[in-house]
């Protein structure tokens, strides 16, 4: 390429990027909101999220907001760079695995005096208040909460002639006699299905449901740890026999374990309302042999989910906060039950047409409101720390030949030193 | 100026570009590691983030027991990928230098697993793997090597071979193309001088293959090793370092300890560690190569 080849490219480059740059590029005269969020492009919620921008930019002719999907996994790395880096999201949303983190490192702006001036201190759920507050101080507008059902294909209850269990030995005995295995002894078809992997999931999306259920906890009500309890104990017992007998499918995540009961591979699952729309988009033909009831334990659990909150250091909070506001109307709370089909965390937010498009909302929003949490009381902002020592002590005892007690006994000092720092 | 120094101001105006490239991204990254791993850098404590604290957290890495148990982990995984993939490497090139009919495919076949991203080797490995539905239980299964589903990736004894399994699968075609190169710049006429004195094949390795692929195998080795030794992506996926920390490497441990548990500090420290250590073998590398005893 000679010299004036070269001039030439360059002019040409210049001039191309001139061209598409006013295309690409936001127009000077709009704010840009960005709301990164994991639930960009998951059905329901991507709609939710279309519908409700689409309202306020409508109301807002100057603003433009910008979805920015990022996988769940992802998520909370993306949002401490993007703190340490001064850059928060404009729309920050959290989940209830980094809320207190976020809220503790003092990223997130608090919203008290805001709050009193709406409706939301007396008519959100209080079990989510609950959550969202951080030393008597609220930094974030809950969304939406999660409550767990015991899901049971009656086709397989039906084919072995079983009950749906009400009890912790009911559930047991049933997933023993559901499970069925092919003459070379290769299990076909999993009593219960649930996570059952050496990670930090394994609690939040396995045992918790059994110790919660219990009436147990890793912690109790003072944040003290609880891991030598009888529950706890009760319930690694309960998924260690389940496990050994073939009932429960090892090696399952939390999303393989709920295709399991989808795709017909379990006979229970317990899990949230979510389920539901995916065995409506994965396989339909399941629906009519779906039943759900309360899970079969003496107490039923119900959790945060997730929310909107203002980031410290954000440059249109006051445009923010009228998005928080609308997108928690009761209009627009009523909306996103319809779509997402889950719990909105404004009481009395399931419509008529949520109700009749999906009835089992009803029976998910009265155990939100009654249900235990299984979130750590007191180690909210270290439950990473908490679920990666559960999974480390345990695993070695689901899977395989350790001590159950002297695992507890572990973990139970794990756990008073993470709290220990906590204080 | 003479034209000497204006080739001089020329060079280092057609450098800086690069050279503030690499300061943007490495060496001031690189430096924020080290400065954090003096500091106590909490997300949950805000009011003592950035505090000197000397070097508190290399004292505390001394005493941590799983500091030390993640750095016998990285030297296990280390030494087995390094070794097995060099060897597999080697019989491979070996294979592949016989210039048969239809090696050209099975030198692109066999270096797929090197071509392929690390994050989508370990999802299809971890799929494999999956002690339920994965294909390899399956196939176990059916021939009837085993009665039930091995737990691969749920139990630390055989976890910490899976990884290295998949570890080595990874990295045996970089050390085979290395090796094929070596070998396909011998001069036949060594070896035809070890056939006219009577050598067979084992003298021809022995005596002219071998010594002449020292130098490729020292480089292939070392970095093969640095590869192995800074893995994270893959053993992350297939394992989060569990169960039980039994396959937590150096490289998750740091990862876990600052974005899974904020403790930006203490992580920074595991990453300057790893850093040191790196740097070493670099260095091993570079002296390695510069003797020039080999061939």
């Amino acid at each position: 390429m000679n010299r004036r080849q070269s001039i030439l490219s360059i002019v040409g480059a210049i001039l191309f990027v001139c061209a598409v740059a006013p295309f690409s590029a936001a127009p000077a005269d709009k704010i840009a909101l960005d709301f990164p969020s994991w639930q960009w492009g998951q059905p329901g919620y991507d709609d939710f999220f279309k519908e409700v921008t689409a309202a306020f930019v409508k109301t807002h002719p100057n603003v433009e907001i910008k979805p920015i999907p990022i996988p769940l996994e992802k998520y909370a790395d993306q949002l401490i760079v993007r703190f340490s880096s001064g850059n928060p999201p404009e729309i920050m949303q959290w989940s209830l695995f980094d809320y207190h983190t976020f809220a503790r490192a003092g990223w997130l702006v608090p919203l008290d005096e805001r709050l009193r001036q709406t409706d939301m201190p007396t008519t959100w759920n209080k079990g989510f208040l609950s959550f969202t507050g951080v030393d008597g101080v609220q930094y974030g507008v809950m969304l939406s909460g999660s409550s767990q059902m015991l899901f049971t294909n009656q086709a397989m209850f039906k084919k072995a002639g079983m009950r749906i269990p009400k009890t912790p030995e009911e559930l047991v005995d049933a997933a023993k006699k559901l499970a069925v295995r092919d003459p070379g002894g290769t299990v076909t078809q999993y009593g219960l299905s649930m996570t059952s992997v050496a990670a930090p999931e394994l609690w939040s999306y396995g045992l918790a449901r059994f110790v919660t259920g219990l009436g147990g906890g890793i912690t109790n009500e003072k944040g003290v740890p609880t891991a030598t309890s009888a529950e706890v104990k009760r319930a690694v017992r309960m998924m260690k026999e389940l496990l050994q007998v073939g009932a429960i499918p090892p090696g399952l995540g939390r999303i393989p374990s709920r295709q399991a009961f989808w795709e017909g591979k379990a006979a229970m699952l317990i899990e949230g309302p979510w389920v539901m729309e995916s065995i409506k988009s994965q396989n339909p033909s399941l629906l009519p042999s779906v039943e759900l009831a309360p899970i079969p334990f003496p107490h039923q659990i119900a959790d945060a989910s997730n929310g909107l909150a203002l980031a410290k250091g954000q440059k249109h909070a006051n445009l923010a906060w009228e998005f928080i506001v609308m997108a928690t109307s009761p209009q627009w709370m009523q909306r996103y039950g319809e779509l997402t089909g889950v719990i909105p965390a404004r009481n009395e937010s399931i419509s008529a047409k949520a109700l009749q498009e999906k009835p089992w909302l009803k029976t998910f929003a009265q155990v939100a409101v009654s249900g235990r949490p299984q979130t750590p009381t007191g180690l909210e902002a270290a439950q990473n720390q908490v679920y990666k020592a559960i999974a480390d002590r345990l695993a070695p005892v689901l899977f395989g030949n350790e001590d159950l007690d002297a695992a507890l006994s572990a973990l139970q000092k794990d756990l008073e030193g993470i709290a220990k720092k906590g204080r | 100026m003479t034209l000497r120094q204006r080739h001089r101001v020329l060079e280092t105006v057609y450098l800086a570009p690069a050279v503030a490239f690499t300061v943007a991204l490495v060496a001031f990254p690189l430096g924020r590691m080290v400065q954090l791993s003096f500091q106590e850098y909490e997300l949950a404590q805000p009011l003592s983030r950035g505090t000197f604290v000397g070097v508190s957290h290399y004292t505390r890495l001394l005493e941590d027991r799983y500091f030390w148990r993640a750095l016998g982990v990285t030297a296990a995984y280390t030494v087995a990928v390094t070794t097995v993939s060099f060897g597999i490497g080697l019989v491979t090139a070996l294979a592949l230098n016989l210039r048969l009919r239809g090696m050209a495919w099975a030198r692109a076949l066999l270096s797929i697993p090197w071509a392929l991203p690390s994050a989508i080797a370990a999802i299809i490995w971890l799929l494999l793997l999956q002690s339920t539905f994965g294909v390899i239980n399956y196939l176990l299964h059916a021939v009837g090597l085993s009665r039930g589903p091995i737990q691969w990736l749920l139990r630390p004894d055989t976890s910490l071979v899976a990884i290295i399994v998949v570890g080595i699968w990874k990295v045996f075609p970089f050390n085979m193309l290395v090796l094929l190169a070596g070998l396909q710049a011998i001069p036949a006429e060594l070896y035809e001088a070890v056939a006219v004195d009577g050598g067979g094949r084992i003298p021809q390795f022995r005596f002219i293959t071998w010594p002449a692929l020292k130098y490729v195998s020292t480089v292939a080795s070392l970095l093969t090793g640095v590869h192995a030794f800074r893995e994270f992506e893959q053993i992350y996926i297939l394992t989060g370092g569990g169960p039980a920390r039994a396959t937590e490497t150096l490289g998750v441990q740091a990862y876990v300890q600052a974005f899974r548990f904020f403790d930006f500090g203490y992580g920074s420290a595991i990453g300057v560690v790893m850093l040191v250590v790196s740097l070493t073998s670099a260095f091993a590398l570079v002296r390695a190569m510069r003797a020039g005893e080999f061939y």
